[in-house]
């Protein structure tokens, strides 16, 4: 197996899918970086061409993050140098990287939710007539600009509005006006729908025809495997491999990020299932979803899938008590009970692991120790509340322990933390009040591969101690490779429930995208 | 990663690393600082301040602040005057004084949790309409006290200790016990760290806010009868621009004005440094004028030097 | 890395040393004199009472600087941003530099606690004599009586505080100014006319007295009326805008009574974008020379003269008396003089008592 390509491999390709004459639009030489002692970037070289897409993938914390914050100005390299288009560039702050003509989609969104669309896109370089903002013609010159990537947004929609997919499309087409030639994209179909990430990917494509270089960085090898015409694999800090995406099968390419090799990607395990534990009937909140109703057994994974909007991530919210359902009862181990907010639904043994980790589940500038004994019912208590160190710092350790959460100590403050290891210590956090309900809601969505493991194996010891677990994800390999049964959601109702018995991934596909509907 | 904990224990020690460097420069200039009598005046000149700073800090961890303590320091102090010399008891008065002040703070908590309003706004507006009140209670005039008991909770000491500093020794022990052994004092910072994620957690967050706000005004109140014994006269027109000394306490103190940051201890320090910063330039003979420059800039220098530590330490990868 | 820390260290160090050095030596505006001996002043080694003779010797401009000790008088006033204060400061720091004694002077940001600090810091230092001007009469006892334990004479000037021993007090009678404010107004227009009154800070007592003066003194005419007392804070902006308020309410305002110079200002200035100068009559209190120079040109009416400058000068030349001996009255009471068109020459010697003969407080040893 090749680990490095040559540059008329790449030529060659990229000529062969539509690109024009391939110069070499970035190239990054020999860059370090380093935090305090901590080597993040060693001796790390890429190059990128006109008419490509780049994959640029690896567990988080192997230094992609890093990498594209020099190149975008945000961070300063140690050393090394950038070159573009041949010529050699000094990028010392987000303005430089501007004129030198890389721009960044953002893993978090960067748009002002009281601004517009049109308002957000034209953020720092308004159009001014007559001294004031011309507010019309940035309007204009909006809506053509979505017009031309055929996306149907009213220029004039304050962007606090939209969704989290109608965002991110936002932000794209912000960076798309600023005429950039070096693109990068930092997991941007995270929060979109399969239909949205198509359209995404048509106008990357239309893009790269038109020379422009993209960067793509994803955990998606799915997406990357579709998009990218080399992929560059990053573990810790160096490029361990560079391949064509047509030569090197998945697996190959989650052992040069890992390092070692996975055996099983979802390591499912059955137990026998248990009585009903959990059972809702006839829920709604009279706008996100409709008449649901569904039931969980104990030691069972109730996946439930839908694309993104569909009304899965509130239908969490309402059945952990977060939001009030208009009509629909709730039934735990066969009696009706009222879950009006979390401090009941937590008493009634109902977990929720939210799926925004560091809006909705971390307290950031807290330590490991502080949030996984956060709750009023984490048993971390002597007496009148009076917090025993002992008690906490157990369940802190035994927290680290059994999740497997890589970390200095308790005292760890969770900002530091990557992604994965925050998520598990929400999942710690949220199963401290040892609830026999457990909701998960993306649990996955930003972590790496060994992560996603772990927290896989979490389920499994969930599923041992007979709890009931709800499992919400818009991956739907992950659905099927982790539930027993699973619900399939389209625009807010429930429209199939199905035996996870050789399902395919079409199948589910096939109503979540309201096949049913069309026959 | 050794470098990382070096800046975490300077972050932990910064400000007192400042106070010691303003003891150091006093010793050097003056041999008047060190004195037992002046010792023990700084000390209790601090306390009044410390205290109220306790209540603030724990506003300002909460995510919140509290504009209203200095007129609540006004009001407690003219009712506590009021129902002394009718009365002539101590108890009664103090616990007219204290109540007035849970009052106000319980009022403020319930406003600010409930609605959803700033607290800014809804404290601005309480400050204003307490010191409207005090100044109609009051018909704008003090209210002297002959009462020699009372006089020397404020004036006396406990052999060289002052009682204002035994006290606020007392309530800083017992706040930074609240703030950092019991579950509210976790809810607190998590609610200033982030109050969605405590919903989610299960916190129940419109009682615990209005918990802080009602035991800050609980201070403020305090404070108020500390000053009323200290001036032995119920004085209308004390309190104005304490709060902000209360804060910049906080701040020097390390808590963040976004919550979620700030500890008891470290108010302690930066009480204990502008009261210092305040006693030294009064004994250096610094013009008035200079003396607000020079306490501009030490609090500066005290943030932003609390700033360049913190990127020192957060922000890896 | 650590070179950096060892830079925020020193550079911090070296902050805090040089505004506490500038402020101790240049000191610009409050205490020009004996700057450099201010730290080793306070004691007193025969050698440098020597050193402070000659000093004192170099300083005497008038006869009366005889004193061989280098004394240190500690000063505190309500505040010292308010021209009548700076007045206050300039006189006593006149007083003080012609006789050779190290003064410090402070603001109290119109609060009695930071006052009382002040005066425990004094004492801490170990001044020689402090003055008082207190905010508030009945807050400031605490600090007297400290003082007064630690044996440095207190003297204060305005209002007496209600308690406490006072070697001098320079009484102010803020009572009988409001009234002569309010008895000149009432002769100026004929004993009949519609008055506005601004006062100085609610809740302050000096305020509080001189209104209640200037209201007995009206209620003495029948056909006098107060149409509004409104408080605007000794300040400028405010007196202005409360005048233009005054000027919307009422259509027939015949006088302004301020009770300091910067209300008065303020109102005139408003009276003048009204275009109503001359039509009504301002009557400010202090005489400040702004002040003097608006009655000069008419949009002031009079102002009647109680000048910050000479209690300044009164206090510090009293203390220096007591301290090398001299028995000094328990009571001075402080002249108060509207000044007009008529006596405005005069006003320098009112007001400033420039020269020894001026000295009319010697009268009432």
């Amino acid at each position: 197996m090749k680990t490095r390509v040559t540059v008329n491999e790449v030529k060659q390709k990229i000529e062969k899918t539509g690109g024009d004459k391939v110069e070499v639009l970035l190239k990054a030489n020999h860059i370090f970086k380093s935090f305090m002692s901590n080597t993040v970037l060693n001796d790390i070289s890429i190059e990128l061409h006109s008419g490509e897409c780049l994959a640029l993938i690896g567990e988080n914390g192997a230094g992609k993050s890093t990498l594209m914050k020099i190149l975008t100005g945000i961070y300063k390299m140690d050393r090394g140098e950038i070159e573009i288009r041949g010529k050699q560039v000094q990028i010392q702050g987000p303005i430089d990287a501007q004129r030198a003509g890389i721009a960044i989609i953002h893993q978090e969104l960067n748009l002002i939710p009281n601004l517009s669309v049109a308002q957000n896109i034209f953020l720092g370089k308004e159009s001014v007539k007559r001294g004031h903002v011309d507010d019309r013609a940035m309007a204009e010159k909006t809506a053509e600009l979505l017009d031309r990537m055929g996306i149907a947004l009213e220029p004039k929609c304050l962007i606090g509005t939209l969704s989290v997919a109608e965002q991110q499309i936002v932000e794209i087409v912000k960076v798309l006006s600023q005429n950039a030639d070096i693109i990068i994209m930092d997991e941007p179909t995270a929060a979109l729908s399969v239909e949205e990430t198509g359209r995404l990917f048509e106008i990357m494509e239309e893009l790269r025809r038109a020379g422009k270089g993209i960067i793509y960085i994803s955990h998606r090898l799915e997406e990357i495997y579709r998009v990218a015409q080399r992929i560059c694999v990053l573990r810790d800090g160096k490029v361990v491999a560079e391949c064509l995406p047509e030569d090197t099968p998945t697996s190959t390419v989650v052992e040069y990020m890992v390092g070692q090799t996975i055996q099983n990607y979802y390591p499912k395990q059955f137990h026998k299932k248990g009585e009903t534990k959990f059972q809702v009937s006839g829920l709604s909140d009279g706008r996100h979803f409709f008449d649901i109703s569904f039931s969980v057994r104990e030691g069972e994974v109730y996946g439930i899938a839908g694309l993104v909007g569909a009304g899965q991530a509130p239908l969490a919210r309402c059945l952990y008590g977060l939001k009030k359902v208009q009509k629909g009862t709730f039934q735990i181990d066969g009696q009706e009970v009222r879950i009006t907010e979390p401090g009941t639904s937590i008493r009634q043994g109902i977990g929720l692991v939210t799926e925004n980790r560091k809006e909705e589940g971390l307290i950031l500038p807290m330590k490991i120790k502080e949030n996984i004994g956060l709750s009023p019912w984490a048993p971390v208590c002597k007496m009148w509340g009076i917090i025993s160190r002992k008690k906490e710092e157990k369940i802190a350790r035994d927290g680290i322990d059994t999740y497997r959460i890589k970390a200095e100590s308790v005292f760890q403050e969770v900002m530091l933390l990557s992604g994965g290891n925050q998520q598990k210590v929400v999942l710690a956090k949220v199963l401290s009040t040892s609830p026999e309900v457990v909701i998960l809601c993306e649990p996955t969505r930003g972590v790496d591969v060994n992560g996603k493991v772990d927290i896989y194996h979490i389920i499994n010891q969930l599923l041992e101690r007979k709890k009931a677990v709800i499992l919400i994800s818009s991956e739907i390999p992950e659905i099927i490779g982790m539930s027993d049964r699973i619900g399939i959601m389209y625009k807010g109702r429930m429209i199939k429930e199905m035996t996870n018995e050789n399902v395919k991934q079409e199948d589910i596909m096939f109503y979540a995208a309201g096949g049913y509907a069309h026959g | 990663m050794d470098r990382r904990r070096f800046w975490l224990i300077a972050r932990k020690y910064a400000t007192f690393v400042i106070l010691c460097i303003i003891f150091l420069v006093m010793f050097f200039l003056t041999d008047r600082f060190f004195t037992f009598h002046n010792l023990s005046n700084v000390g209790r000149q601090i306390s009044m301040n410390a205290i109220l700073s306790v209540g603030m800090t724990m506003v300002i961890i909460s995510g919140g602040i509290d504009l209203s303590v200095g007129a609540i320091v006004a009001m407690s102090s003219v009712v506590c005057a009021g129902v002394l010399t009718n009365t002539g008891q101590i108890v009664p008065a103090v616990a007219a004084a204290l109540a007035v002040g849970l009052g106000i703070g319980f009022l403020n908590g319930i406003l600010i949790s409930r609605t959803g309003i700033a607290p800014f706004i809804i404290t601005l507006s309480s400050s204003s309409i307490c010191s409207g009140a005090v100044l109609v209670l009051t018909m704008a005039s003090p209210i002297p006290l002959s009462h020699d008991g009372f006089k020397l909770l404020g004036q006396g000491s406990f052999w060289i200790f002052p009682y204002p500093f035994l006290l606020m020794i007392v309530i800083f022990t017992v706040f930074a016990y609240l703030m950092n052994q019991t579950k509210f004092g976790r809810y607190v910072y998590a609610i200033g760290g982030n109050e969605k994620a405590s919903v989610v957690a299960g916190i129940r967050v419109v009682r615990t806010k209005t918990l802080v706000y009602s035991l800050c005004g609980f201070l403020a109140s305090l404070t108020g009868v500390v000053y009323t014994a200290r001036l032995s006269s119920g004085v209308p027109s004390i309190g104005e621009g304490y709060e902000m000394q209360a804060i910049t306490a906080a701040v020097i103190g390390g808590a963040s004005l976004s919550g979620g940051r700030g500890g008891i201890w470290g108010t302690l320090i930066g009480a204990v440094i502008i009261g210092v910063l305040n006693n030294a330039l009064n004994l250096l003979q610094v013009n008035s004028y200079y003396q607000n420059i020079v306490t501009g800039a030490v609090v500066l220098v005290a943030v932003l030097f609390d700033r360049f530590i913190q990127t020192r330490v957060g922000s890896e990868g | 890395m650590k070179k950096k820390c060892l830079g925020t260290i020193l550079c911090m160090i070296m902050t805090v040393v040089m505004l506490t050095g500038c402020g101790g030596n240049e000191s610009g505006g409050a205490q020009k004199s004996a700057g450099n001996e201010s730290v080793e002043g306070a004691e007193k080694t025969p050698a440098q009472e020597e050193s402070g003779d000659e000093a004192g010797q170099l300083q005497k401009s008038t006869s009366e600087a005889e004193t061989a000790e280098n004394y240190t008088i500690g000063y505190t006033c309500p505040t010292l941003n308010n021209p009548f204060f700076v007045g206050m400061m300039e006189g006593a720091q006149k007083a003080a530099d012609e006789r050779g004694v190290t003064l410090t002077m402070l603001g109290g940001d119109n609060d009695v606690t930071k006052q009382v600090q002040q005066v425990e810091d004094f004492i801490s230092q170990g001044m020689d004599a402090i003055v008082i001007q207190a905010v508030d009469t009945t807050g400031i006892v605490t600090a007297v009586t400290q003082a007064n334990e630690a044996g440095i004479p207190v003297l204060t000037t305005a209002e007496t505080p209600t308690g406490g021993d006072i070697l001098c007090a320079i009484s102010f009678d803020s009572y009988e100014s409001g009234f002569n404010g309010g008895t000149y107004i009432a002769q100026t227009l004929g004993e009949a006319g519609k008055i506005i009154e601004l006062q100085g800070v609610m809740g302050q007592e000096t305020s509080r007295e001189k209104s209640r003066g200037f209201a007995e003194a009206i209620a003495e005419y029948s056909e006098m009326e107060i149409l509004a007392s409104q408080p605007a804070d000794y300040d400028r902006a405010k007196a202005m805008s409360v005048m233009e308020n005054m000027l919307q309410t009422f259509d027939d305002i015949d006088a302004v009574y301020a009770a300091n110079d910067e209300m008065a200002l303020g109102a005139a200035q408003a009276i003048e974008a009204a275009g109503k100068t001359g039509e009504i009559f301002v009557m400010g209190n202090d005489g400040t020379d702004e002040a003097l120079e608006a009655v000069s040109q008419g949009t002031l009416g009079a102002t009647n003269g109680t000048p910050g400058y000479i209690q300044g000068y009164i206090a510090v030349d009293i203390a220096v008396r007591h301290l090398s001996g001299e028995t000094v009255p328990e009571v001075i009471n402080e002249k108060n003089t509207v000044i007009d068109k008529t006596n405005l020459e005069q006003a320098d010697q009112i007001l400033k008592a420039v020269s020894e003969k001026d000295w009319y407080w010697l009268e009432q040893f």
